[in-house]
């Protein structure tokens, strides 16, 4: 690109607006770097002095070197205030280090998750057994839950002063038998029937009786659940607190998760 | 205002009546029945010679019986507490070791028979179940335990199995078959036919007499009806084209089967005795490989109506077309369970045949084979409690057999050349 030449004495570069632009900016550059590169070195730290920690102390808390004592000390002694005041002189102590507070591990891991669930599920039980007396046949909802789970029985008891310990005993027996219930997966009614097989059980635990309450038709099925009865016994011996000599369990078989 | 006074009324008061609790339990586990079995008793017990072994051999048997019936699980008898008492049995003793049920008895052997006495008892219960003697011919030690295994099922289950049943198959050397029976167990394998020809799909009269198949002797290709004790055959249906061969009707009255004579594939039904053929399909599409239901109403086969070869029901005269299966791009040789129901069939998946399930509605599909074969052409037993097929590995094939549910698969017959298209007889007599 050739540009006009004024030949009226300047050189041939003559100061055109670019280069003065280019002068003008390193002469910034260079201003703001030395301004930023002076600033001293030294972190920022926000500080607040050194630290105390003080105590509320009495007059006895007050070492006392009776020459070298400040007048401030000399004129409490003296004081005769009858207030609180007297008392709460405030001392003050430097710490040179700082106490490391361990964080609490909060406690997650599963065994103790699920025994709170166990411990709210057995208070539940007890509060709602001491507000209904009547057996519920029905026991649907509460199943379902109790089914979601994991677990394999859901238990019903009438009200009683022992309620809670009996409940708690039906339960037992209810894991015990479902335990020891077996079937060849070929032979497992595919339809939901019902084996219903009462059984009565002796303070000290031993199966007084056993028989069908209700048989659902398929013999195979209704001896399963019988097996798993008799496998069952001996029990432990019944909750001391339970009154009768004799606890009467009616155990409802059902093929697969009541929903 | 009353009712509310009279529950707190009781809530007191009803401690004292300890009423009946009731408790659900849901969903037994899964788990065969554990049945103890001892060797039997001989009469010289102590001196260790041929009767002793007799013993033990039996007791093998009838686990290997029970085992394959699919229900059981015969308990090692290492396990055993020493137990030498007979009257009364100590059943604390054989619940310890897990046993539900007990077998014990003793075995002798004459000139020209053996006989036994066996005893089952229900372990849990503490109850002898059945006390029965046996006889058989003195080398017949698998009839006599296929006597026991028989009973000891029917008296816990309350069904038959498949003791006496065979399954019938092709077998290939070459280019040249020909149809064997073989025992359900394994054992007693026999040549049937001998026509060194091409030969498709044997199939069991209802009453074991008869096997139906297709063969190209002579290169002509027809269906033959042979009858099993006299060893007769007879030429039924010959016509142009295909003429395949589809199971019998539950009475034995009439035979499917599917020709092309009218143009292309069709299914048809022939009553055996006068020879009259009906025409069951008539479309475009190519119908084969019919299965009869076991009460006789419903038939499934196989078409491509619906763009891919899919299984598809029907009533019996044809009528009321219903497809049922809906995964897959290769579904065939539908085969139907005995106790209804249900349907077997091949079905192509990740570029292999497996065998596979399927409810009669079409609902509840599952895989029962997963290995690295081609698993075809299966058939049930009887019971409806095992399944055999042919798997196929490059160009060898071999007989399997397995439970319905896909368990315990074992391998009916190996060696020689290959073998196809398993056929499950009826019980035989």
């Amino acid at each position: 690109m050739t540009f006009p030449m004024f030949d009226n004495g300047y050189s041939r570069k003559d100061p055109n607006f670019y280069n003065m632009l280019l002068l003008s900016l390193v002469a910034h550059f260079t201003a703001i770097t030395i301004v930023l590169f002076s600033v001293p070195s030294a972190p920022r730290h926000l500080t607040f002095g050194p630290v105390y920690s003080v105590s509320l102390v009495g007059p006895q808390g007050i070492p006392s070197k009776s020459q070298e004592s400040s007048s401030l000390v000399k004129e409490i002694e003296q004081a005769d205030i009858a207030g609180e005041a007297a008392n709460s002189l405030i001392y003050k102590k430097q710490i040179n280090q700082s106490v490391t507070v361990p964080i609490k591990k909060a406690d997650t891991d599963r065994m103790s998750i699920e025994k709170a669930i166990n411990a709210i599920r057995r208070k539940e039980l007890a509060q709602r057994m001491s507000s209904t007396s009547l057996p519920r046949n029905n026991s649907g909802g509460r199943t379902g839950r109790m089914a979601a789970a994991g677990s394999a029985a859901g238990t019903e008891a009438a009200a009683g002063g022992s309620g809670g310990q009996a409940s708690d005993y039906a339960g037992f027996v209810s894991s015990r038998v479902h335990s020891n219930w077996s079937i060849p997966p070929e032979l497992k009614p595919k339809s939901s029937i019902v084996t219903v097989v009462e059984i009565r059980i002796r303070r000290d635990g031993s199966l007084a009786y056993a028989a069908f309450e209700k048989r659902s038709g398929n013999n195979i099925y209704d001896e399963s659940a019988m097996k798993a009865v008799k496998k069952s016994a001996p029990f432990p011996p019944l909750p001391a607190a339970y009154p009768s000599g004799i606890m009467e369990i009616g155990i409802r078989f059902h093929p697969s998760q009541l929903r | 205002m009353l009712t509310a006074l009279l529950i707190s009324l009781s809530v007191f008061f009803g401690g004292d009546a300890a009423a009946k609790v009731y408790i659900d339990v849901n969903s037994p586990n899964f788990r065969l029945f554990p049945i103890a079995i001892c060797d039997f008793k001989t009469a010289d017990a102590g001196i260790v010679s041929k009767s002793s072994n007799l013993g033990v051999a039996l007791a093998d048997e009838i686990k290997m019986y029970l085992k394959l019936t699919g229900f059981f699980n015969p308990l090692n008898k290492k396990s055993f507490l020493d137990d030498k008492s007979i009257n009364p049995v100590i059943f604390t003793n054989w619940m310890m070791i897990g046993a539900d049920y007990l077998v014990k008895g003793s075995v002798e052997q004459s000139e020209k028979e053996i006989s036994n006495e066996c005893r089952l008892y229900d372990v849990v219960k503490g109850e002898l179940l059945f006390n029965k003697k046996y006889t058989a011919s003195r080398d017949d030690l698998k009839t006599l335990a296929k006597n026991i295994a028989s009973d000891i099922l029917f008296t816990l289950t309350g069904e038959e199995g498949d003791f006496n049943t065979q399954i019938a198959f092709v077998a290939k050397k070459g280019d040249k078959a020909d149809i064997y029976t073989v025992g359900y167990d394994g054992s007693d394998l026999k040549t049937v036919t001998g026509h060194r020809s091409i030969i498709i799909a044997p199939r069991w009269s209802p009453d074991g007499q008869f096997l139906a198949f297709t063969s190209l002797k002579n290169d002509v290709p027809a269906i033959y009806i042979r009858n099993l004790s006299s060893g007769a055959e007879r030429k039924v249906v010959s016509f142009q084209g295909i003429n395949l061969c589809g199971y019998w009707s539950p009475d034995g009255q009439k035979l499917l089967m599917t020709l092309s004579k009218d143009g292309n594939e069709e299914l048809y039904v022939l009553e055996v005795q006068n020879m009259r053929l009906k025409r069951l399909t008539s479309n475009y599409a190519i119908d084969v490989s019919p299965s009869w239901s076991p009460d006789g109403k419903k038939i499934a086969f196989v078409s491509n109506r619906g763009g891919s070869p899919q299984i598809y029901t029907m009533d019996a005269d044809g009528g009321n077309v219903k497809r049922i299966t809906f995964e897959g791009s290769y579904n065939t040789t539908p085969a139907w369970s005995p106790l209804g129901g249900r349907i077997a069939f091949e079905g192509l998946i990740n570029h292999r045949f497996q065998v596979f399930i399927i409810g009669a509605e079409g609902d509840n599909l599952m895989q029962l084979t997963f290995d690295a074969a081609d698993n075809e052409s299966p058939s049930w037993s009887p019971s409806g409690r095992q399944i055999a097929y042919s798997s196929r590995t490059g160009s060898k094939s071999k007989i399997c057999v397995m439970n319905a549910n896909g368990t315990n698969v074992r391998i009916l017959r190996e060696g020689g050349g290959s073998a196809m298209m398993p056929m499950w007889s009826p019980r035989l007599k």
